[in-house]
């Protein structure tokens, strides 16, 4: 038997078992109106398609998963000098982070703990925890473009923000949007307005532009190098490029990662910030 | 020397041992640094002197086993100069060593050059679920200050130190037993060559409310103290406090209080500010007790300061650093500016300073001025 009489088989053999009882013109009757409730059924799944504060928050869940533990590398680059850094970062979102530096010797043993809004660093050289204020939160992390907040998130993309999408446009790889993120009014934020761009179809990240209150766009970071880590499909180069200062750049590549799996409490101490 | 040989064999045991039972990676690690000063002695005749402190720090930290730590720290220092010719350098190293164990030795000891070998660091911690006994000499860092802290009484630390990272340990067991992610419970037991005059304390640390606190009791140096510290925020400052009642074993109590202020702007220049309090200092310069300062029996002498400090990152490569300290009953004052520079990721270079003023008889009137240049290679 040919596909095609295969196919008008198993049709035929359907259409006579959905209508045996009724006339050929009933059964069309019926047929129009499947189709034209399938077509309202479907119609809103189509509206509701996922707005700004749930791409963002799939965003979020594909780079840093529900808990992360990954080894980074981070470099600094200027015009004139470069350094890089070997970090290890345990994340449970979006409560808790711990990031150890590991390399290179001068700062190996630093560490940071965040639990909520509180954070501590650890300081081998003098052998002692303090408490970080809240005013060092937006300071760079080690002479990077990162600040200590974007190391360890205290602030909240999701919670923080207000989120809408802004526009769309052809891309590589597709369909790209713009979705806008907009600081709630009594969050402790320092940006004025934050505009990802992501893919529609995988929501795959491609840029943040960050903007100051004056609506000047200060920095801006983007995902390269899109292949498999930990599992998942996500870019594993992240540039952060602060506008201000031309030919400074500072790169993050995640080297390995494990997402998603339970993160040992004892890692999130006090105990545990002191044992570099 | 023996006591050295027999730490330099246990590490290397150490690292034998952690090699065979996969426990984990012992880490080899340190610093080499030349330390060049010019100045003026303060003890015995005024004579200049430039004296250059060469300093080869070996560590070796990590797991022996799965529930055992090691982390020794020896270092190898040779001093060059004509300050080894003055008065000062003969009378600082007849002191008596500030830790129960004399774990140094001196190996070299010619007109212009001295070389010694001395345990930095060297401990042992067992961990049990939640408890880590740490055995050894160690830094038991309490209290938040950091011109003056009136907690960190084993460990205590001048604000007019050259290396004021470099903190003396102390040989101890540390009992300390986790009870939350921020909240632990600590004792410790720190010999003195007379026994009578043993450290032994208990400390509660803990979080509430966004505020980190600590309460102590203990007896120190024969004293008795309670204190307790605080860091905590208010708006975008940080805020630290330290305070402790003493009742020596003879004379009057008294109290040490400590206020600070941190804040740091996003184009990193962090400012802090301490104000302390010490009820044992006196009003009375004429009563000042140089040598128990000089010696570091005591840290300060009067009873009002004022400290601040100043950090600035010109670039990620170049820091710079200003700190003052007021005495404020006599009015001496000490100022230290540096700039350190970054050669390579583990190469940094500084040029520093320490300037004090006062009328003769003041604290800080009797310092000399120091210049000081720096370079440090880690590994």
């Amino acid at each position: 038997m040919d596909p095609l009489s295969l196919l008008r088989s198993r049709r035929d053999g359907c259409a006579e078992a959905a209508v045996s009882s009724t006339t050929r013109g009933r059964a069309i009757l019926v047929g129009l109106f499947l189709a034209l409730l399938s077509a309202f059924i479907v119609s809103p799944v189509r509206a509701v398609e996922p707005d700004g504060r749930e791409i963002l928050d799939r965003v979020e869940k594909l780079l840093w998963g529900n808990t992360v533990q990954g080894d980074y590398e981070m470099t600094i680059t200027t015009p004139r000098w470069q350094r890089t850094l070997g970090l290890k970062v345990w994340m449970d979102r979006p409560k808790r982070s711990f990031v150890r530096i590991i390399s290179p010797a001068k700062e190996a043993g630093i560490g940071s703990l965040r639990i909520g809004a509180e954070m501590w660093n650890y300081l081998p050289n003098v052998e002692r925890t303090i408490k970080i204020p809240p005013s060092m939160m937006l300071q760079p992390w080690m002479g990077s473009d990162f600040t200590n907040d974007d190391l360890v998130k205290e602030s909240s993309i999701l919670d923080d923000y207000t989120h809408k999408v802004i526009g769309a446009a052809p891309g590589e790889g597709g369909e790209v949007l713009q979705i806008e993120a907009v600081p709630k009014p009594e969050a402790a934020v320092v940006w004025g307005r934050i505009v990802y761009w992501v893919r529609r179809d995988d929501n795959m990240p491609l840029k943040q532009e960050f903007f100051s209150e004056r609506g000047e766009l200060v920095r801006v970071l983007s995902y390269s190098d899109v292949r498999m880590v930990g599992g998942r499909r996500m870019p594993a180069r992240w540039e952060m490029r602060p506008t201000a200062k031309p030919g400074n750049l500072t790169t993050v590549v995640l080297k390995d990662a494990v997402f998603n799996q339970p993160v040992a409490d004892d890692v999130f101490t006090q105990r545990n910030l002191q044992k570099p | 020397v023996k006591a050295l040989c027999a730490w330099l064999a246990l590490a290397l045991s150490c690292t034998w041992a952690s090699s065979q039972d996969g426990a984990g990676e012992l880490k080899l690690s340190g610093y080499a640094k030349s330390l060049l000063t010019d100045s003026r002695t303060v003890v015995g005749p005024d004579e200049p002197y430039e004296l250059d402190l060469n300093r080869l720090r070996l560590e070796v930290k990590g797991p022996l086993a799965p529930w055992l730590a090691v982390d020794l720290q020896v270092d190898n220092e040779l001093l060059l100069g004509d300050y080894l010719g003055t008065q000062q350098f003969q009378v600082q190293k007849a002191l008596p060593p500030q830790t129960y164990w004399n774990a140094h030795a001196n190996w070299l000891d010619a007109p212009r050059a001295y070389g010694e070998v001395l345990l930095y660091r060297g401990s042992l911690t067992a961990s049990f679920e939640d408890t880590d006994f740490h055995v050894g000499r160690q830094r038991i860092a309490w209290g938040t200050g950091r011109f003056w802290s009136p907690m960190d009484l084993l460990n205590p630390f001048s604000p007019v130190a050259l290396e004021r990272a470099e903190r003396v340990g102390v040989d101890a067991l540390l009992i300390e037993h986790k009870v939350n992610a921020l909240s632990r419970l600590a004792f410790v037991y720190a010999p003195q060559r007379d026994t009578v005059d043993s450290d032994v304390a208990v400390m509660w640390h803990d979080n509430r409310h966004g505020i980190d606190y600590s309460v102590m009791g203990g007896r120190f140096a024969g004293d008795r103290v309670i204190g307790a510290d605080l860091a905590s925020q208010v708006g975008e400052a940080g805020i630290r406090a330290e305070v402790t009642q003493t009742w020596p074993d003879a004379g009057a109590s008294f109290a040490r209080v400590l206020l600070g202020l941190d804040y740091a702007f996003a184009n990193t220049l962090t400012l802090s500010v301490e104000a302390f309090y010490d009820g044992s200092g006196t009003l009375e310069p004429a009563q000042y007790n140089f040598a128990a300062l000089f010696s570091g029996r005591v840290q300060n002498l009067a009873q009002h300061y004022l400290g601040a400090s100043a950090y600035y990152e010109i670039t990620p490569l170049w820091k710079t650093r200003h700190d003052v300290v007021l005495n404020l009953d006599d009015h001496s004052r000490y100022y230290s500016p540096s700039l350190s520079y970054s050669i390579s990721s583990n190469l940094d270079a500084t040029l520093g300073a320490q300037f004090f003023g006062g009328a003769e008889g003041t604290e800080f009137g009797a310092f000399r001025r120091v210049l000081y240049a720096q370079v440090q290679w880690f590994f």
